[in-house]
């Protein structure tokens, strides 16, 4: 396995690389490859450069980097509450991100900053509503990691509920503004919405790399991680956290994504990896090629129509993790 | 030196205390065996040493140190513990499970220096299972799971050890040369604390036995002091006689058949 390390990274380079030129090139109107790399540098055809510059490149950024924090956050949080169910959304940070842009939405914000603050907002404080509840559930100062999950869970479904009266009262405009979001989509993809989210997942994604030993050592065990000198209950919220953050961070910028956090880990897990560092960054870079692929899928399949990006990731995620169970089981 | 001084350790949930003023100690270079009925608060104080424990009253210190005062790698360089269970959710390989044990040393970016490369080796040769390195933790016995976690605790390379019921499901070959390796470990100078319920096998290994019963010492001593069939057969509730074992000499606990009745065999407790 180690001797493979080396080809194997340029690999999934490769594969995120191919995938990514090929989504640029592809569309409505097919760019040939040498007029997107002439459009890249700001040459030839006018159309060609808008449509790669403007429109293609900062969907195919974003996309890939909903899915590298996707990717990275499921690796981190299936590993710290050593649940290979684990996933970005299980926690709460969906149900309280969509609790956040519907509200938004339902009241008639048309901005998109407003919602994706909104919806970054509401995955934090749902985040730290379940670390709260897991709290008076652990009936002391420690934090179970069990209990944390059930919370998530809880507070997830409670969000749903308060989605379901927020869309009760909004205008039909909204609620289809509201659905689309609730399916996921990187249609309204901008460079400064990549930017922002690129600059969270340096900082978050980049923690959850330095603590990937921590998380390591996490996934012995309590009893044992404590021998080891990790203080169990702070390093497991610490994790629980920064991966909380990138999830919701993803959510702002691009809606529900599903699957892919909880799918892809395990794919890096099949290809030999268990380490947790080169694992979350081995699961960032083939979500990336995974949400990227899924979603030139989404707008060329049923083109002119687009299709949520969401519901594709999950077509395609249901079937593999079908397939891993099997391998599994 | 693993010392344990008027320790109480007690559970929100719990009406009485788990450990209820227990005092001992296991000195460096020897086999110090913490024997009891089930439930009887052998983990519980071994939780206390990792501070995974409420600890109301007493001090748990390692060389003299109270362990709460210690920082979360000042006591995983101190006290290296094998615990009774451990659920690994996701396999692992071999060398890199051992190399866990090295956390407690690592720098700043937590990368394996060459000295935790070769306290690694040194672990998997120690605990006899240096040919399992490339295996993963899923495709293991439970006979080398155990030496692969008893490897990993012997990377930590603390001057003292604790194993929570470290034989628990082995058969004899197995169980044998675990305690011949937990023996071999106290003589090479680490304080071995050794939490187990195999009374015979303890009596044959272990330099002191800590008997507890309901959260107090019940008796302490060399295994000939504590193997009395009278104070056993109080703190186990069962009729026992206690024989010396005809071929090795060792005190060997034997318990005896009732005769058959048709009630509870649990009966209240007599005192």
């Amino acid at each position: 396995m180690r001797r493979f390390r080396a080809w194997y990274w340029l690999a999934l380079g490769a594969a995120l690389l191919a995938i990514s030129v090929i989504a640029v090139a592809s569309g409505a109107v097919n760019v040939p490859l040498g007029a997107v790399i002439d459009a890249l540098r700001g040459h030839g055809d006018p159309t060609a450069i808008a449509i790669v510059r403007d429109l293609r490149l900062p969907r195919v950024v974003l996309g890939a980097l909903v899915g590298a924090g996707l990717g990275a956050s499921g690796a981190a949080l299936q590993g710290a509450l050593r649940n290979p169910l684990a996933e970005p959304y299980l926690l709460g940070v969906s149900g309280g991100a969509a609790v956040g842009a519907v509200i938004a939405f339902a009241f008639g914000a048309t901005s998109d900053a407003v919602i994706t603050l909104a919806a970054f907002v509401g995955g934090i404080a749902a985040v730290f509503i379940a670390l709260a509840v897991a709290r008076v559930g652990g009936r002391s100062t420690r934090t179970d990691m069990r209990t944390l999950l059930i919370a998530g869970v809880i507070v997830g479904s409670f969000a749903n509920a308060a989605i379901m009266v927020a869309l009760a009262n909004a205008s039909p405009n909204n609620i289809r503004g509201a659905l689309w979001w609730m399916m996921g989509s990187a249609v309204d993809a901008t460079w400064s919405r990549a930017g922002w989210l690129a600059l969270s997942l340096l900082v978050a994604g980049g923690a959850l790399v330095y603590f990937a030993r921590e998380i390591d050592v996490l996934s012995l065990g309590e009893d044992a991680a404590a021998s080891l000198g990790v203080g169990v209950e702070r390093a497991g919220r610490r994790a629980f956290l920064i991966s909380a953050l990138i999830a919701a961070a993803t959510v702002a910028a691009a809606g529900l994504i599903g699957f892919v956090g909880l799918v892809v880990p395990h794919i890096a897990r099949a290809m030999g990896l268990r380490a947790h560092r080169p694992l979350i960054l081995a699961s960032a870079l083939v979500a990336a090629t995974l949400v990227v692929a899924a979603d030139l899928a989404a707008r060329t399949v049923d083109a002119p129509t687009e299709l949520p990006l969401g519901a594709i990731t999950a077509l395609l995620g249901v079937p593999f993790f079908l397939i891993q169970l099997r391998r599994i089981a | 030196m693993i010392a344990v001084a008027d320790l109480v350790v007690s559970y929100p949930a719990a009406s009485g205390n788990a450990v209820d003023g227990v005092t001992f100690v296991a000195e460096r270079g020897r086999l110090t065996a913490l024997a009891g009925p089930n439930g009887s608060g052998k983990s519980s104080i071994v939780k206390a040493l990792l501070r995974r424990a409420d600890t109301p009253r007493g001090i748990a210190s390692l060389d003299g140190r109270d362990v709460r005062t210690l920082s979360h790698v000042e006591l995983a360089r101190s006290l290296a513990v094998v615990p009774q269970r451990e659920e690994t959710a996701f396999p692992v390989q071999v060398r890199d499970y051992v190399a866990l044990g090295r956390y407690p040393h690592l720098g700043l970016w937590r990368s394996p220096s060459g000295e935790d490369e070769l306290a690694v080796d040194e672990a998997l040769q120690h605990a006899g299972v240096a040919d399992l390195a490339l295996r993963d933790t899923d495709a293991l016995s439970g006979g080398e799971w155990q030496r692969v976690r008893i490897a990993r605790a012997l990377a930590q390379k603390a001057p003292a050890i604790v194993l929570d019921e470290p034989t628990t499901f082995l058969d004899v070959a197995h169980e044998m040369a675990i305690f011949e390796l937990l023996y071999s470990l106290s003589r090479s100078g680490l304080a071995v604390l050794l939490v187990s319920h195999q009374l015979n096998l303890v009596a044959r290994f272990a330099d002191t036995i800590i008997l507890l019963d309901h959260g107090k010492v019940a008796i302490r001593g060399t295994p000939s002091e504590v193997m009395r069939a009278d104070r056993l057969e109080a703190i186990y509730d069962w009729p026992v006689v206690v024989s010396r074992d005809p071929a090795v000499g060792a005190p060997s606990l034997v318990p005896l058949r009732r005769p058959f009745q048709i009630s509870d065999p649990k009966q209240p407790h007599q005192k």
